[in-house]
């Protein structure tokens, strides 16, 4: 089960026997999909792009400085 | 949401680029193999 | 086991006993070339584009691109693919740190040689530690999905599978060193990229792409959303994960060293170029588990599963389970006996040569090397044994290499830097990094390694710099 946004979800099962005979429904499972919170999530995405960015900057820069 | 012709564009691109990684790799050991460079 | 075992026992052992014989002989033709110690360990310094590009594009191939790209495909979606693909920047970035490594270390043969002359013994100590524990669990991880993927497409059990596979790559590794992981590699490479190809065609065939995108839009919306947090963490995470993996181990510097040094730069630049679509093909047969109707109760499996299917649903249904097989045994190959010469050739050169002062002559080297090679198998082949978790061991090393992206960076490029402020950083870096992997989110380890490393690293150019000398073996 992926790729749900976030919300509350309830799934059952049941199971139909080939000759199309239905059993009974299962009691539902309740599912919360939540992701990490948006102010912590922006945090960590500027200082991935911090990070990612100085790196790529900081090896570019050497290599044509010191070529 | 990323749209169904975009996805199109990368599935294909995806293939595309694989199969001429592929052509790439044998187009220069020949090279390699003919100026005997390979190793 | 969610594979239907798509090969009987017998043929499963044949395919890979074959392709195991074949890179054995081959490992032994080309094994002559090596003459010296440099030979063995080096392919003699003369590495041209074709076989450079191949070899360094397929041990960046493991069982994960093939296996884990489908995952992340079907867990995060268009990002999950494009956050994987992500880590061929570590490729290209290594285009430049080639040339440089080239320049500085003209007779270079380890990445301990650089940690060992530029940080001292206590850099390199440090180093030899992080090093140690990422490659050998990378091994081990390789090693234990040659033996579920044995298992799960022919029924083989795990320890025979798993032994077989290590067997193999450790016996044309010990006969013909890096010639024959490079040689092998090529052939590896190509096979890798066509059965990649040739899948993604045959699902192609099958379901149309604009109905997968119908399909993930009603059923599994958030794949496709350009606002999913932990794929957009992923991303920079990964990246940061994929720098300190290729800058720091001795797998990609011994390919620096091996290489013609005016080639190694384009190698590894192209080897990147051909690398980055991989986990977007790979990916993108998961993605069309659900509107082929694939019933998927294991994700890990995702990706071989979705490739026997349709390629059962085409005229190619017997054979589907040897494509699979065979394009999975060579990404693992290809990485394993990579790994295999990387690290004993530390082992050799840096403990051997380094701690207790002994020197290789053209009589001892293939001795010494065997020793080593053999040394590392055996005890990668008693972890996956184990039944540790050694994959979370291996995710978890991502702050550990994460750490050590700028002292490399540094250490070649800049003038001056207070060495002992960098080790502390690296030594803080995989501290907090750890933690955060482990209390915060798995997605954050690297990142904040990277990002301690780094603030540590730009101080130490500021406060109490010692010049930097050059290089000299």
């Amino acid at each position: 089960m992926t790729g749900l946004r976030e919300g509350r979800y309830s799934f059952r099962v049941r199971q139909i026997a080939p000759d199309g005979k239905e059993g009974e429904w299962s009691s539902p499972l309740s599912l919360q999909v939540q992701y990490l919170d948006r102010p912590t999530l922006f945090l960590l995405l500027s200082v991935g792009a911090i990070v990612a960015g100085s790196t790529i900057f900081a090896i570019t820069f050497g290599f044509f400085k010191n070529r | 949401m990323f749209s169904s012709g975009f996805l199109t564009f990368l599935v294909f691109l995806g293939l595309i680029w694989t199969a001429l990684g592929a052509l790439t790799l044998i187009a220069l050991l020949l090279l390699d193999w003919k100026r005997g460079d390979l190793w | 086991m969610t594979l239907a075992a798509a090969l009987n026992q017998s043929t499963g052992w044949a395919i890979v006993i074959s392709l195991g014989v074949l890179w054995v002989l081959l490992g032994i033709y080309w094994g002559r070339r090596a003459k010296t110690s440099e030979g063995f360990m080096l392919a003699g310094r003369n590495v041209g584009l074709a076989l450079g590009a191949a070899t360094a594009m397929a041990t960046w191939v493991t069982s994960n691109t093939t296996m884990v790209a489908p995952l992340l495909a079907y867990e995060k979606g268009v990002w999950g693919m494009l956050a994987y693909a992500s880590a061929s920047f570590g490729l290209l970035l290594f285009a430049p740190l080639a040339f440089r490594i080239r320049k500085l270390l003209p007779n270079g043969v380890t990445a301990g040689d650089f940690f060992r002359l530029r940080y001292g013994r206590l850099g390199w100590a440090v180093f030899l530690v992080i090093t140690l524990v990422y490659s050998i669990t990378w091994l081990v991880t390789m090693a234990i999905a040659g033996g579920k993927l044995l298992e799960a497409l022919a029924a083989i059990p795990f320890a025979q599978g798993m032994t077989l596979i290590l067997v193999v790559c450790v016996l044309y590794t010990l006969f013909g060193g890096l010639y024959a992981v490079i040689g092998t590699d090529f052939i590896q490479s190509l096979i890798i990229l066509i059965g990649i190809v040739f899948i993604d065609f045959v699902v192609i065939q099958n379901v149309e792409v604009a109905a997968v995108h119908t399909h993930l839009a009603r059923e599994q919306p958030a794949l496709l959303d350009i606002m999913m947090p932990a794929a957009l963490l992923a991303i920079f995470n990964n990246m940061l994960f994929g720098f300190g993996e290729v800058m720091h181990n001795n797998v990609w510097w011994s390919r620096a060293f091996a290489m013609r040094e005016k080639i190694a730069p384009k190698a590894f630049f192209l080897s990147g170029i051909l690398w980055f679509p991989i986990p977007i093909a790979a990916g993108f047969i998961a993605l069309a588990a659900g509107p082929l109707g694939v019933n998927v109760t294991d994700p890990s499996k995702v990706g071989p599963q979705v490739a026997e299917h349709v390629l059962g649903l085409s005229a190619l249904g017997p054979y589907a389970g040897v494509i699979i097989l065979v394009v999975l045994f060579c990404s693992m190959a290809s990485s394993i006996d990579s790994l295999l010469a990387a690290t004993s050739d530390l082992l050799v050169r840096d403990i051997y040569e380094g701690v207790f002062k002994k020197s290789l002559t053209p009589e001892t080297f293939r001795p010494v090397a065997a020793v080593c090679i053999i040394s590392v198998s055996v005890i990668a082949w008693l972890l996956a044994l184990s039944g540790l978790p050694v994959d979370q061991v291996l995710f978890s090393s991502g702050p550990l290499v994460a750490s050590l992206i700028w002292p490399v960076i540094a250490g070649l490029f800049w003038k001056q830097l207070n060495r002992t402020l960098v080790i502390l950083g690296i030594v803080f870096a995989c501290g907090i990094g750890l933690w955060c992997y482990f209390e915060v989110q798995t997605y954050t380890g690297a990142l904040v390694a990277a990002a301690i490393s780094m603030i540590f690293t730009i101080a130490a150019r500021y406060l109490g710099p010692q010049p930097l000398n050059p290089l000299s073996s």
